[in-house]
């Protein structure tokens, strides 16, 4: 190996030295003055990334962050996620009119018990009334429950 | 209290539970933040907000998965974009003369120390991430690819690319 070599091989992350580039590697220093100068500047940047773990927060630095981090979640609660996404949501939306439309329309036009059913027992009552001093007209449209009244003032 | 039953109390109401989860990760939390920002109010102030959103996005978190792996991602976002904005943008000129005039040795490593602060400000944000989270904080390739939300081959490359860099910078130096 030569220095040009050398120097190569030292711009690469160790991890990547073969094992038998790393032996040219380690003859290679023990014999060359510069190149050992560059072996050693290497470890002590490789030692300088392990010492670089140990991290302290300086003590001027308040590290206890709940009493700001508490305030500003009473400001700001947790987000309610739904449980269907967006397009899901559509979908069900649709679904449930859909539904609703032919519940209805069934109910309308599509039983005849219901509209059998219905006929005989609708009644309608018309009254005369005064409400605040004024006359009235109140019918009542009445099945067996509920009552449907609709008031006409004159 | 495990982190799993604070945040299963936070969602149904006990928002004290959260304390929890922020005394077990503020000063990892700090520590890291002051890696990307290099200022330690800003890493305080990163940190806090990194809590905050994490609160507020806590429905969206999937249960057996772990909280600070979750949390980290949203803390390294979140100094990933204040190291984008302009305040952090403005790059540290590097060093011009030789390293403590070729001696290696205590003196260079403290040297070292300024110097990597520097030259990581010149490294692409990814390769800059996985340096951090990976050499300066001792995580594994795994916790790191998960955190980045990348492959883990992806998490070596990068880190590769991000040593040789730095690596480059020093031998030029000498
Ligand atoms: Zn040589």
């Amino acid at each position: 190996m030569n220095c040009r070599q050398f120097k190569r091989w030292m711009e690469k992350d160790p991890s990547a030295w073969y094992v038998d580039v790393r032996q040219a590697l380690e003859e290679h220093q023990r014999t060359c003055e510069s190149c050992r100068i560059l072996w050693d500047h290497m470890q002590d940047f490789e030692d300088t990334i392990k010492e670089c773990r140990n991290l302290s927060i300086p003590e001027s630095v308040n590290a206890d962050l709940w009493p700001d981090v508490f305030a500003q979640m009473t400001k700001s609660p947790v987000k309610r996620k739904w449980i269907f996404k967006p397009r899901f949501r559509l979908v069900l939306a649709w679904s449930f009119s859909t539904v609703a439309a032919v519940l209805v329309l069934w109910m309308l036009i599509g039983n005849p018990s219901i509209k059998q059913d219905m006929g005989p027992e609708l009644d309608l009552i018309v009254d005369g009334a005064t409400i605040n001093g004024r006359d009235a007209q109140v019918m009542t449209f009445q099945f067996d429950e509920p009552k449907l009244s609709v008031i006409w003032m004159e | 209290m495990t982190d799993q039953q604070a945040i299963k109390d936070c969602l149904s109401g006990n928002t004290h539970a959260y304390r929890h989860l922020v005394e077990s990760y503020e000063e990892m939390a700090i520590k890291t933040a002051y890696r990307f920002l290099r200022d330690w109010d800003e890493a305080r102030d990163a940190s806090q907000e990194a809590f905050i959103r994490a609160y507020q996005a806590l429905e969206s978190f999937r249960a057996g998965s772990k909280f600070s792996t979750w949390f980290y991602r949203i803390l390294v976002n979140l100094c990933t974009d204040r190291v984008r904005s302009s305040r952090f943008r403005k790059s540290v000129p590097l060093p011009v003369r030789p390293l403590t005039s070729g001696n290696p040795g205590p003196d260079a490593i403290l040297e070292y120390r300024d110097l990597m602060e520097k030259a990581l400000n010149q490294l692409p944000i990814k390769r800059r991430q996985v340096f951090i989270l990976m050499d300066l904080e001792g995580r594994r390739g795994k916790e790191v690819a998960k955190i980045l939300n990348i492959n883990e081959s992806t998490v070596r490359v990068h880190r590769m690319k991000a040593k040789e860099q730095l690596r480059k910078i020093i031998v030029k130096l000498i």
